[in-house]
């Protein structure tokens, strides 16, 4: 749960200096204030990404933290070499980079929160491809957990298992 | 000047001469033209060859390079065998001074020879027909036999070169310049002319038009004639055959283009539309816009402009005013573009359509005129901005965001110990108490001064106090401002006292023995006293900030950082602190000017960045000495202060449907993405643009640039103009065009200059020296790969480095960037602050001032001085300029260099004392070092002084300053002139030659 809220927050600010980055494009504001709300989510964004590449490692999700690891890397060496901030003298100029920066942080984040939520709806699908008297999710505790009906656990495992068997390739011999 | 474009082979059709030996096009260079007392100072300066000139020749001895035989054979075989030549083999090789005195009598093949040229207007290819008769050597030109066209340079075919008249000095009868090509050349071209049946030969125009086959610089590379009248070829080219191998043998460097007429603008263009802004203002990089991106693409060149919105007009040539009084300004209600020459005028002179977005546009009633049977406005004659392409609109109040405000100057003095003991202190408080009648903006001028070492000391000024109060803040972590107002006064209203200040202010600190720099507070103090007027702040730095927020550290110690990947980090702002605070000042309207003086490292990069985001400028004075930079920082501050300055004003370029602007390059912040914020602009500042395509394809067939620079005018006093807002239009119109070779054609090499340079020192920001080096030359091949793959369809090329004639000087200039201080040689080569300061001011130099830095002028004066007769303003005549190469140096010669920052005058070694004593007085003979120049009793010397007023005069912006060196004065020659005379090789810098041999493999490398 946490991880798809930390994600969000992530997304968000992203989403939110890409708007600041636009609007200044089109001179809907200037660079000075662009610049220092642009600058007001570089930080909070920065940490929240380093939380959920934590929290990924702490549940144990090993995959999911590898995947996390290249992007922190790359904040941290932006933070290191202090180059983390929009420099308000300079922005027009790096206006496209920044711009592209960012687009790939936020598809970079949407994948990780597709990934995490992925098994869910997978199983969430199937759910819904039953005819209603068959149905077994009972509740939806959040994005990770549910709450299912007994007897389904095996063939929610069987489902599973023929889903990755499906999308894994063996080399032939 | 004009001869020196003959010296050119830049005219491509040119009719053949009727005799087949065109390929020799080694016009003989013109001898000893020009040494005093060689010829009589009558009205032919640049004559050759007068009969008495042997006499005064003494028989060059040292004329041959070493190792270099009369005949230098390097012709090849295909050429055809040289025309009956009865000259003495001799006359090559054995010296000039032989030679010459076997033509006893040349007078009557160059009556008057070389006069003509001299008043013609410059590079007009067109015209090369017309002033034929000027070229005395012509006639020689075909018969130079094909042995005898080497010796002048071994292997070195030369069309062009006698014209030059900046060889003729150097050339003939001076025995230092051994090996110099022209020496040698005399005895040929006279040898021909003596036999007759020649001279009456007119059409092979030498040096002026160039004849196709002569293109070929490089005997071995000589196309049958037939060919070569065949096709009129369309460019330019050098023969650079002997690549691989051995360079030296087979190049005569002085054959080269050189731009020694200075800026030559592409004046057709500028005659096809008469109603463009002149091209002081802007500057096209070329004048034919690509239709489409691919084009655009394949014109490596940058695409973009150079605009100088308040260039100085000549008298007689100022920007008119208009006044549209209660109608307001006229302007297209979608684009915002300005009413301009290019509209067009329909339905019965009832609406206007717009030239940029051809929007239809209704003609207010006040505006309205018929139109005439052409469709033109019957009051055409009285609207400027519907003639001309720069006109002032006065604007209404609507137009600025709040009223004009008053002119502020603020000063901000370092008053520490080193600052006094230089005597900076002083001569800054002199000159601005001299200019406090001058400043613009009179009665309304506001002034204030905050003067800091380790602490901050501000001044009541108020009008009622007799002396200005001193007042001194300690705490420099939390600066606070001790007096709400009086800190920045009416200076009409405060006169007094500010002269009590300034008088006192060099007394006050005498005994200063300060070494700290609280820099940071103090501009901090500054920008709170500031920031409701805005204006313009200048702040004189001693040393290093040492104390406060933005405090630097002394680095570039450290040589290890040089090479690698960290070293443009010495490049740039250490602390964020100043971005920071120049994006504040910017905000508020401050600009800064910095004057840096240490002689220790003071960290102009970052001191620098202040400027840059400002719209100022950074004057740097290394180890000011009041008594020798004195001068030059009185002008300069003077300037500064008193020119033409407008305040808080903003820019804008639109450009016609399908075209913006990319990317903008110079001192300025940008306020929206095409806005360019300047809190102070003035004459002496230009800005780079480069433009893209925005569209696929363009389908106008031509395409409208308009700038805009909306600004309040202060005047100078007496007119008492309290602030009036302008916005002053700039109108141009391209053509669009779909051939690639119409865009090279109509090129401004100035102008891509400019952008290169701009591009390369930005590049040093973030990369290494070397990477920028590299970036320029990388650009210059692909460019000139491009026009070769343009041609080498349909000509043979061979072996030739072709260009257009539009871009002739582009490779120099581009090895005269690489050679600029930002940009060359190692750490060792300059020092960081010097580097930086002149980065900074290039990034906001006009076009015409660049090139003259890159490529400073070199002239001889000695035999001009000598020179009875001069009284009357021969100054273009001394001026001639010569090629940088230490071939142009005669030891017996007295030079001056000129670069537009600096004057260097260059005694020979061999110039006779006479002449020195004259000049210097009684210090000649002592260590130019600590002699300054100043005028003597005697007509020499003020004849000197006049030349170098002159010099000074023709452009204001900057003061020359005067160094005096001697031949064989090291290291200080080295530094100030052999440094940087750029065709020649130096220290592991590339010589012109070389550069031209790279560019010439690496375009055919990849061709």
């Amino acid at each position: 749960m946490s991880c798809v809220m930390s994600s969000t927050i992530a997304q968000w600010s992203l989403s939110f200096s890409l708007v600041c980055l636009a609007d200044l494009e089109f001179d809907y504001i200037n660079p000075y204030d662009s610049a220092s709300r642009i600058n007001s989510v570089v930080l909070p964004e920065f940490i929240i990404q380093g939380v959920l590449c934590v929290f990924y490692l702490l549940t144990r999700h090993w995959f999911m933290s590898l995947l996390c690891l290249p992007y922190l890397f790359y904040n941290f060496q932006l933070y290191s070499k202090r180059q983390h901030l929009v420099d308000v003298t300079e922005i027009f100029n790096l206006l496209n980079w920044e711009k592209k920066k960012r687009l790939f942080k936020l598809a970079y984040i949407i994948l990780n929160l597709f990934l995490t939520i992925f098994w869910l709806k997978l199983i969430v699908n199937m759910n819904n491809s039953m005819p209603s008297s068959q149905r077994f999710i009972i509740h939806v505790l959040d994005s990770t957990h549910l709450f299912v009906q007994p007897h389904v656990e095996q063939m929610i495992r069987s489902a599973i298992a023929e889903f990755r068997n499906q999308n894994s390739y063996e080399k032939p011999t | 000047m004009g001869t020196e474009n003959q010296g050119y082979p830049n005219f491509p059709a040119r009719p053949p001469p009727p005799s087949s030996s065109s390929p020799f096009a080694s016009a003989p260079p013109p001898g000893g033209a020009q040494t005093v007392g060689f010829r009589p100072p009558s009205s032919q300066p640049t004559r050759p060859f007068t009969p008495s000139g042997p006499p005064m020749a003494p028989p060059p001895v040292g004329v041959m390079r070493p190792g270099q035989s009369p005949f230098v054979s390097q012709i090849p075989g295909s050429r055809p065998p040289p025309p009956a030549y009865g000259g003495p083999p001799g006359g090559g090789g054995g010296g000039g001074g032989g030679s010459f005195q076997r033509f006893p009598a040349p007078p009557p093949p160059f009556p008057g020879s070389q006069n003509p040229p001299l008043s013609g207007p410059p590079a007009t290819q067109t015209l090369a027909g017309h002033l034929s008769p000027p070229m005395s050597l012509r006639p020689q030109q075909p018969m130079g036999p094909g042995g005898y066209a080497s010796p002048p340079g071994p292997g070195f075919q030369q069309p062009v070169p006698p014209v030059n008249p900046s060889y003729s000095g150097v050339a003939g009868p001076q025995p230092s310049f051994p090996g110099y090509p022209s020496n040698q050349a005399p005895p040929v071209s006279f040898q021909s002319s003596s036999q007759g049946p020649r001279p009456t030969y007119p059409p092979q125009t030498g040096g002026f038009g160039q004849h196709p086959g002569q293109q070929n610089l490089h005997p071995s590379y000589a196309p049958p004639t037939s060919n070569v009248q065949g096709l009129a070829e369309d460019f330019n080219s050098l023969s650079l055959s002997n690549i691989p191998g051995s360079l030296e043998p087979g190049l005569d460097p002085s054959s080269f283009p050189r731009p020694l007429d200075g800026d030559v603008e592409p004046n057709s263009f500028a005659e096809m539309y008469p109603m463009n802004c002149h091209s002081r203002y802007l500057r096209l990089t070329t004048s034919a816009i690509p239709s489409s991106q691919s084009l655009a693409s394949r014109w490596h060149l940058p695409l973009g402009a150079v605009v100088c919105p308040l260039a100085e007009a000549p008298e007689g040539e100022e920007v008119p005013l208009v006044d549209f009084g209660s109608s307001g300004i006229i302007r297209c209600r979608r684009c915002r573009t300005y009413m301009n020459p290019y509209v067009t005028f329909t339905d019965s002179g009832r609406k206007w359509r717009c030239n940029i977005c051809s929007m239809l546009n209704d003609v207010p009633g006040e505006y309205f005129s018929h139109l005439d049977a052409t469709g033109r406005r019957m009051d055409m004659d009285q609207r400027p901005e519907l003639t001309q392409g720069s006109v002032d609109f006065i604007a209404p109040t609507e137009y600025m965001v709040r009223p004009p405000m008053p002119p502020t100057y603020f000063f901000l003095i370092d008053v520490s110990f080193s600052a006094t003991k230089s005597g900076m202190l002083e001569v800054a408080a002199q000159t601005i108490k001299s200019c406090l009648d001058n400043l613009p903006g009179y009665p309304r001028t506001q002034i204030g001064f905050i003067t800091y070492d380790s602490t901050l000391h501000f001044y009541n000024l108020k009008s009622s106090l007799s002396q200005p109060q001193m007042m001194v803040v300690s705490d420099l972590d939390d600066i606070f401002i001790p007096l709400p107002d009086d800190l920045l006064v009416n200076l009409s209203e405060s006169r007094n006292v500010v002269e009590a200040f300034l008088d006192g202010l060099p007394l006050m600190f005498q005994d200063n023995v300060n070494v700290e720099s609280a820099f940071g507070p103090a501009v901090k103090a500054a920008f709170m006293v500031m920031n409701q007027l805005g204006g313009k702040l200048l702040i004189f730095q001693n040393s290093l900030p040492s104390l406060g927020a933005g405090r630097l550290k002394l680095r570039g110690d450290d040589p290890r950082v040089y090479g690698t990947e960290k070293e443009y980090t010495l490049r740039v702002a250490e602390d964020n602190f100043y971005k920071q605070m120049a994006a504040d000042c910017t905000k508020f309207q401050i600009a800064i000017n910095v004057y840096a003086f240490s002689d220790k490292y003071t960290d102009i990069a970052s001191l620098g960045t202040l400027a840059k985001y400002t719209g100022g400028q950074v004057y740097y004075y290394p180890g000011f000495q009041s008594s020798i930079h004195g001068d030059k920082l009185r002008h300069e501050l003077a300037r500064d202060l008193t020119r033409e300055t407008a305040w808080e004003s903003v820019l804008r370029i639109r450009c016609g449907k399908g075209i913006r602007c990319s990317s903008y390059h110079g001192n300025f912040m940008l306020r929206s993405a095409d806005l360019l914020a300047l809190p102070a602009v003035d004459c002496d500042k230009a800005y780079a643009v480069q433009l893209a395509l925005e569209e696929t394809l363009l389908t106008t067939p031509t395409v409208y640039f308009q700038v805009a620079l909306l600004y309040p005018l202060n005047k100078l006093r007496y007119t008492a103009s309290c602030g009036e807002r302008r916005i002053r239009v700039h109108t141009a119109i391209a053509p669009v065009v779909t051939d690639l070779g119409e865009m090279y054609r109509q090129a401004d090499t100035g102008s891509i200059v400019s952008v290169y340079a701009r591009l390369a020192i930005e590049k040093t920001l973030s990369a290494k020296l070397d990477d920028a080096r590299n970036a320029i030359q990388q650009k210059i091949v692909k460019a000139l790969r491009e026009y070769r793959n343009l041609h080498s369809v349909q000509h043979r090329l061979g072996s030739r480095l072709i260009y257009p004639e539009s871009l002739k000087f582009l490779p120099l200039y581009g090895l005269a960037i690489c050679k600029s201080t930002p940009l060359h040689g190692g750490p060792a080569d300059a020092s960081l602050d010097e580097r930086s300061a002149a980065g900074f001011t290039m990034m906001a130099l006009p076009v015409k001032k660049l090139l003259k830095l890159l490529y400073p002028s070199l002239f001889r004066v000695d035999e001009w001085l000598l020179k009875p007769s001069a009284d009357h303003d021969d100054l273009k005549d001394v001026l001639r300029r010569m090629p940088l190469a230490a071939e142009s140096l005669d030891s017996r010669g007295l030079y001056i260099y000129d670069d537009g920052f600096r004057l260097v005058l260059w005694f020979g070694r061999m110039l006779s004392p006479d002449i020195a004593k004259c000049l210097l007085g009684a210090d000649f003979a002592a260590e130019l070092s600590r002699v300054t120049l100043q005028e003597q009793e005697n007509g020499m010397s003020k004849k000197l002084m006049r030349l170098i007023k002159k010099v000074r005069e023709n452009d204001p912006s900057y003061h020359p300053m005067c160094l005096l060196v001697r031949q064989g004065e090291q290291p200080r020659e080295g530094f100030l002139l052999l440094r940087n005379l750029i065709d020649d090789q130096m220290g592991g810098s590339t010589g012109y030659v070389d550069w031209m041999l790279q560019l010439h493999r690496q375009v055919q490398q990849n061709a």
